[in-house]
């Protein structure tokens, strides 16, 4: 690795693992040329793209360990109740909500496991609802209609 | 969760009026149907003025008092003075808090218990006032209509397993289904074909549900009557 290189990977690693991320989705070998780096095809870029690759893990995970105790907090505190508003209402859901899309594959793994009310939180955050009126609160069919749309969206296969 | 003993103990942290009174699990949990559902006799859906869940089309789509006595009103419920049993009668509660917004219904079946299905919980027989608490509110209104729900729904019946005389403890009565007795259970099923046949007859839009249920029942009893009971 050269000089130059070495100085890049030294800037991402002083800048945050989100700078070099930005950097390996955005360098590309054209770049790299004009930026003078060189050395092995492709050892820059590996180099970045495994940067990139450990820093999405990363996120995933923390993103997945907030969602899992947030579910946790809310099934604890909201599991006894029969009351939909209250339980949409609470600020576990709430802040599950405010995750946003990122929380989407993880609300349709949940689902499959234990359904609740988390296609109400997919509801909120995609603005659809791909539920026939006629199986409105059929679990069941509920979790079919958000896998199926899940599919169609690109969060499984 | 716990087995029965100790789920009966976590459910009593949170229903602190059940303790010293009846308060015996009676299925398992399930996020299939909540208590609404559950006083309405319904099983297989949650029922709430909310997009997404299941309300009846002619009552009002809000939580007050006044929605939930329409919506029960549409499946003949009108509102009675006394939660006493009545022979002939069947009685569902509504409970509300302090704001008079709906929290929670229980039902009383004609064997003059209460029954409730806890949120996802399980479902739970019980006095009535018994789970009167913060979340749930009061007992606010008392309503009736004649008696045709079922003691238990279909697929919530633990049949005790067969007793085979000459391998098994002669009192034995195999792993039980949480805090109700076995002798409850023999008498439960006992009764169970001839209201479901009743109900599955009576024409009311369920009736082809029902009609399955029964003959689930049948093929759940059949095996079981080729042994001796008691």
């Amino acid at each position: 690795m050269t000089g130059a290189a070495k100085s890049v990977g030294g800037d991402l690693r002083g800048q945050g693992l989100h700078f070099a991320s930005q950097a390996a989705r955005g360098l590309r070998p054209k770049a790299m040329a004009r930026a003078g780096l060189s050395g092995p095809p492709g050892a820059d870029i590996t180099m970045l793209e495994d940067v990139a690759a450990a820093v999405r893990a990363r996120e995933l995970a923390e993103r997945r360990r907030t969602f899992t105790a947030l579910a946790h907090q809310w099934q604890a505190a909201c599991g006894h109740l029969s009351s939909t508003t209250k339980r949409a209402n609470h600020k576990a859901f709430r802040a599950i909500v405010a995750m946003g899309r990122p929380a989407i594959p993880l609300l349709l793994e949940q689902i499959t496991r234990n359904p609740n009310d988390w296609d109400l939180a997919l509801a909120e955050i995609t603005g659809e609802n791909p539920v026939p009126i006629e199986d409105a609160g059929r679990v069941d069919k509920i979790v079919a209609a958000w896998l199926a749309w899940g599919a169609r969206h690109g969060y499984r296969r | 969760m716990g087995t029965g003993g100790d789920r009966r103990d976590e459910l009593l942290a949170v229903f602190p009026g059940g303790s010293g009174s009846h308060f015996a699990i009676t299925s398992p949990d399930t996020p299939n149907y909540n208590c609404i559902a559950w006083a309405a006799g319904e099983y297989d859906r949650w029922w709430w003025p909310q997009p997404g869940r299941y309300w009846p089309p002619a009552a009002p789509f809000n939580d007050s008092l006044d929605a939930f006595v329409v919506a029960f009103g549409s499946l003949g419920y009108q509102p009675c003075d006394t939660e006493a049993l009545e022979e002939g009668f069947e009685r569902v509660a509504i409970f509300v808090d302090d704001e008079l917004t709906v929290q929670h219904m229980a039902r009383q079946p004609p064997n003059g218990r209460w029954t409730s299905k806890l949120g996802s919980f399980e479902d739970v027989e019980h006095d009535l006032r018994a789970v009167e608490c913060n979340d749930y509110g009061r007992v606010a209104r008392i309503l009736r209509r004649p008696a045709r729900t079922l003691l238990y729904p279909p697929g919530r019946v633990s049949l005790p397993p067969p007793r085979i005389p000459s391998t098994a403890a002669p009192d034995a009565c195999g792993p039980q289904p949480l805090s109700v007795p076995c002798e409850g259970y023999g008498s439960v099923v006992d009764d169970l074909p001839q209201p479901f046949e009743r109900w599955a007859e009576s024409g009311d839009g369920l009736r082809e549900p029902f009609k399955r249920y029964v003959e689930g029942v049948r093929g759940l009893i059949e095996p079981f009557e080729r042994f001796p009971r008691g």
